[in-house]
């Protein structure tokens, strides 16, 4: 029983740390911004809790498992909302999109908010 | 050292492979929210470290660490925006009060 519980969590661990790669080589990788934003937050978020999942199986024990329901419910609630908070400000603060996203139905809110004519006059 | 914490250190080993990826575009990111996000990203790696810490050592005290460090990173963020906002809005109303001082004077010298 030993055995089977430190294979499965063992697993878990692996298929985590492994969404984990996959999110920092998207980061690094990725064309644009707005794409790397979207390839972070799901995969760091899925692969958070796959770990976590793994060590609260592996544990076995109440108290770990309050810890880690708590650790997974933060990251799943405050990452979606630390994500849109950036890119808007980034949409506000006119970064660049990639040539093939199709902004048509987004042009009103970027002539509204977006000064283009300021993106060569770089604060940061 | 059994098959376990063979595998624990392995998934140590591909998580700080990715912090080492995040460091790279923390560094060249063009613009500060792509370092934003890539802060975000290494920190979201060293919960994970520490929580796969954690079973390795066999001390599950390094867990709270981990719950502590979910809740300050989005105040980091957060903050971060807030400022970013401040800095914008400043400018555009340079820029507003630019754009009246131009029509003005296009006016004067008609």
């Amino acid at each position: 029983m030993d055995l089977f519980i430190e294979i499965i969590s063992s697993i878990l661990i692996l298929i985590g740390a492994g969404f984990m790669g996959i999110a920092s080589i998207g980061m690094l990788r990725l064309p644009d911004f707005y794409i790397r934003m979207s390839a972070i937050t799901k995969a760091a978020t899925l692969g958070t809790g796959l770990i976590i999942l793994g060590i609260v199986i592996y544990f076995n024990d109440l108290v770990i498992a309050g810890k880690g329901f708590v650790i997974f419910t933060f990251t799943i609630l405050t990452s979606p909302v630390a994500a849109h908070i950036i890119s808007r400000a980034a949409t506000r603060k006119g970064v660049p999109f990639w040539g093939k996203t199709d902004v048509k139905e987004f042009e009103g809110y970027l002539k509204k908010y977006r000064r283009v004519e300021l993106e060569k006059e770089d604060i940061y | 050292m059994t098959l376990f914490e063979i595998s624990l250190i392995i998934a140590i080993t591909i998580i700080s492979l990715g912090i080492l990826l995040a460091i790279i575009r923390l560094i060249m990111g063009p613009f500060l929210p792509d370092r934003v996000t890539a802060f975000d990203l290494i920190s979201a790696n060293v919960i994970a470290i520490i929580a796969i810490f954690a079973v390795l050592s066999g001390s599950y005290q390094y867990f709270d660490v981990a719950v502590l460090l979910s809740l300050i990173i989005f105040f980091g963020a957060v903050s971060f925006t807030y400022h970013m906002n401040k800095v914008i809005k400043k400018r555009n109303e340079k820029l507003d009060e630019q754009l009246e001082e131009s029509e003005y004077k296009d006016k004067l010298f008609q």
